[in-house]
């Protein structure tokens, strides 16, 4: 074991010399023992033979050029695709977003963080404030002289513009309890009371119906009236007045949210079905 | 050449200031692959992907001989064939001659003003010598190749094989003697300088 590990001393010892690595002090040695040992000599003849022998090999050329092109490092190269990795990481984070804004827009609004302001449903509350605010609805009736078909407005002088028919249609009935209770000469007046009906319905003057269609033209000018719902005591329907509902009904960040939800649904759409359609083109 | 402006032309983006680099050193890193693998295809392969991924590293160079980092890349993609092969032996579907080499390795016709029958002497002696390499361990094959194949010093084959000097001159050493066993065989085919060298030792 001890004369393996010397042997495989020695061989290096001579394969370094032959190389010219070997210590200054070490190769002093070992030329001293080659010149008294005959076989150390012939050992490092062998080795010389072999190195010069594996130097007899020739220079082999490469056998063509190895330059790259783009081609190559690019196929080569896994490549990641910033345009897929894009689309879909904004359709992804536009999706999320959405949801979150949806999930804001619920808790502020009608769920258990919703302030007293926005509590109630807000078509109720706007109604109500559309109650409050818009003026006494207008009808249209027939005064019954004059002839024409008394439904007709604007264009026919057989029509006469009152507010709130319903106020005066009541008062004969509270006039009719009054009597009954308080006293029976007022009975009498009970008696008289379709001739006090004509003559209320008679009070507007045929001067007065020149000024209430000149209103009516200019209500219809000012609030681009739409039609009359004859079912609903005449009330006049007026895009004005739907657009002075929704302005009532949607508060301004509830407007932004909407907007913010609409642009980022389309994002992630968008998105998606771009990175879906490229992914398959590809 | 201006080595230093190349590696950064090529960082920058330059693909034929790297290909310039390619153009200086592909014989040298197809040379020593070739002698490694001991077979064409096998060191094209390992030479081309070594280029593609020294383009691919090059911002990992830290400086130094930069010829030493390209070879150690050759090398280790040499390594790595031949450790996988090792798992999985192929049979080559040519016909190769004993030393592993085909009829179509360009180093048959190198000496072109030899005759027929010396270029034939030639190749047999060169296919022998490739012979015995293929024999070594992988360990000892990349130093042998380094040196005495290549010409470099122990410390560039250290660079090179990413290794201690130490074990360069230790692993070359026991790889020496083990070409010089199997050599034994090939009497006949070593130039007759050498054998009369030998025969006068022996």
């Amino acid at each position: 074991m001890r004369n393996e590990r010397q042997r495989r001393r020695e061989l290096e010892q001579l394969s370094a010399y032959l190389d010219g690595e070997l210590e200054p002090t070490q190769r002093q040695a070992l030329v001293a023992r080659l010149q008294v040992e005959p076989d150390l000599q012939a050992q490092l003849e062998a080795l010389r033979t072999t190195k010069q022998t594996l130097a007899y090999l020739p220079r082999l050329r490469a056998p063509h050029n190895y330059t790259l092109n783009p081609d190559m490092v690019t196929v080569r190269t896994p490549k990641r695709q910033p345009i897929f990795t894009s689309l879909r990481l904004a359709s992804v984070l536009a999706t999320v977003m959405l949801a979150v804004l949806f999930g804001v827009e619920f808790l502020f609004a009608r769920g258990p963080l919703a302030s007293p302001q926005f509590a109630a449903e807000p078509m109720m509350e706007a109604a109500m404030m559309v109650d409050e605010a818009e003026p006494a609805p207008l009808i249209l009736w027939d005064t019954g002289h004059k002839g024409g078909d008394g439904l007709g407005y604007g264009m026919g002088g057989d029509t006469m513009l009152m507010e709130e028919p319903m106020l005066v249609e009541a008062m004969p009935v509270e006039v009719e309890v009054e009597v009954a209770v308080e006293a029976p000469e007022v009975e009498i007046l009970t008696d008289e009371e379709p001739e006090l009906m004509l003559e209320v319905e008679a009070l507007p003057a045929p001067e007065e119906d020149l000024e209430s269609l000149a209103m009516l033209r200019k209500l219809e000018d000012d609030m681009l009236i739409l039609g009359i719902n004859l079912e609903q005591s005449g009330e006049i329907i007026s895009r004005s007045a739907d657009t002075f509902i929704d302005e009532i009904a949607t508060p301004a960040w509830q407007m932004a949210v909407r907007v913010l939800q609409g642009a980022l649904g389309i994002i992630a759409l968008g998105a998606g079905m771009a990175w879906w359609l490229l992914r398959r083109v590809s | 050449m201006d080595e230093g402006a190349l590696i950064q032309d090529a960082l920058d983006g330059d693909l034929n200031a790297f290909n310039t680099l390619v153009l200086h050193y592909q014989d040298l890193a197809y040379n020593i692959a070739f002698r490694i693998m001991g077979e064409h295809a096998a060191a094209d392969d390992a030479v081309q992907e070594g280029f593609i991924s020294a383009y691919r590293k090059l911002e990992q160079y830290r400086g130094g001989s930069f010829k030493s980092w390209l070879l150690r890349i050759v090398t280790n993609n040499c390594y790595d064939e031949l450790r996988r092969r090792q798992r999985q032996p192929v049979t080559p579907l040519k016909p190769e001659l004993p030393g592993g080499e085909t009829l179509e390795d360009p180093y048959w016709i190198e000496d072109k003003s030899a005759s027929p029958e010396e270029q034939s002497e030639q190749a047999e002696l060169q296919a022998a010598i490739q012979r015995c390499i293929n024999t070594l361990d992988r360990k000892f094959k990349i130093v042998l190749v380094l040196v005495d194949v290549e010409g470099m010093d122990y410390q560039a084959a250290a660079e090179v094989a990413g290794m201690p000097i130490g074990t360069v001159k230790s692993r070359l050493a026991r790889a020496r003697e083990r070409v010089q066993d199997c050599l034994q065989g090939f009497w006949e085919l070593l130039p007759e300088i050498f054998r009369h060298r030998d025969e006068e030792t022996i």
